[in-house]
């Protein structure tokens, strides 16, 4: 059967598609079917944004100068919201040097004198 | 932008048109489409016994099966085998579930194992080429369904044995059978407008 070459283009050419007179199918025929690939797009692109969102945080793709930046923010954060005298602070110190004569132990002088000192220079 | 992105999926091979599918491109859904849509739906007009109405049913079925779960697609397999062995799936259960033809038929009776090239070509040569694609569409839609396809596979698609054998699932030593008894049949009828010979 293998070596009948002559047999199997003949039938070939009676089997040919073009004997069916098939039209290009429209594309409009798969809308359904589009849709449902332009749906794997909005659920794959979510998915991979997180994904990838926490694989450069587990894989640390921070670059040095990034972070450096973000310490150096916090660190100046930290020291204004540290270094402004609120209202209760005054009152605090105020009240501290007040109590010096009642305190007896030498580290309590010590801690006083040097609250004094710092409250004197920030006023 | 959009013509670049079509002839970009025009350069790419269908397993790669499978993966930006699977990542949700339209396009590349579409570019498959293009490729296929025609021969698919002359595969299935043939095995749905030229109902073109129930043939673009079954191909709109096969691309929305393809967008649903391109997964099961296996990428170490050749794409265009593969989604032929989705749309011959598609027709045994349309066979099985709407029982388009009846299966069973009288089996026929012939002594040689081999075609005669030169015997069938003598019969074929004494009829028209229209009588012929006829006679040939009568002897197919009255085989069962494997034999049907495995023809239709080889002299349509112009597959291999052994893409058929993948296709439909079977050793190939069974594809040649089937074959083999198909071009018999065939033979036979031939030789109803010929009886002298």
């Amino acid at each position: 059967m293998e070596n009948n070459k002559n047999l199997d283009e003949f039938l070939k050419k009676q089997m040919s598609s073009d004997n069916l007179e098939v039209n290009e199918p429209e594309l409009s025929l798969v809308n359904e079917a589009r849709k449902k690939v332009l749906s794997r797009k909005k659920t794959t692109s979510s998915n991979g944004n997180l994904f990838s969102f926490l694989s450069k945080i587990f894989n640390l793709q921070i670059k040095l100068y990034q972070g450096g930046l973000a310490a150096l923010v916090i660190a100046l954060g930290v020291f204004y919201l540290n270094g402004k005298p609120t209202k209760s602070d005054s009152n605090f110190v105020a009240q501290y040097s007040n109590d010096k004569d009642t305190s007896r132990s030498y580290s309590v002088k010590a801690t006083m004198f040097l609250i004094k000192n710092f409250s004197s220079q920030i006023n | 932008m959009e013509s670049k992105a079509i002839s970009k999926y025009k350069l790419m091979v269908d397993e790669e048109l499978m993966f930006h599918l699977s990542n949700g491109e339209v396009s590349a859904f579409d570019e498959l489409y293009m490729r296929y849509s025609k021969r698919l739906l002359g595969y299935f007009i043939r095995m749905l016994n030229f109902d073109k109405e129930l043939a673009e049913d079954a191909l709109q079925d096969l691309f929305l099966k393809i967008a649903e779960a391109p997964e099961n697609f296996d990428r170490q397999r050749s794409f265009k085998t593969w989604i032929f062995s989705v749309a011959a799936n598609r027709c045994k259960n349309y066979y099985r579930h709407k029982k388009i033809v009846v299966e069973t038929h009288e089996q026929i009776t012939y002594t040689e194992d081999r075609t005669d090239e030169c015997s069938f070509m003598k019969l074929a040569a004494k009829i028209d080429g229209i009588q012929f694609r006829k006679t040939l569409h009568e002897t197919l839609n009255e085989l069962s369904v494997e034999k049907k396809e495995a023809f239709i596979l080889k002299y349509q698609e112009g597959k291999t044995l052994s893409e058929i054998a993948y296709i439909q699932n079977c050793p190939e030593g069974s594809v040649k059978s089937r074959l083999h008894y198909t071009l018999k049949t065939l033979e036979e009828k031939l030789k109803l407008f010929n009886p002298v010979n």
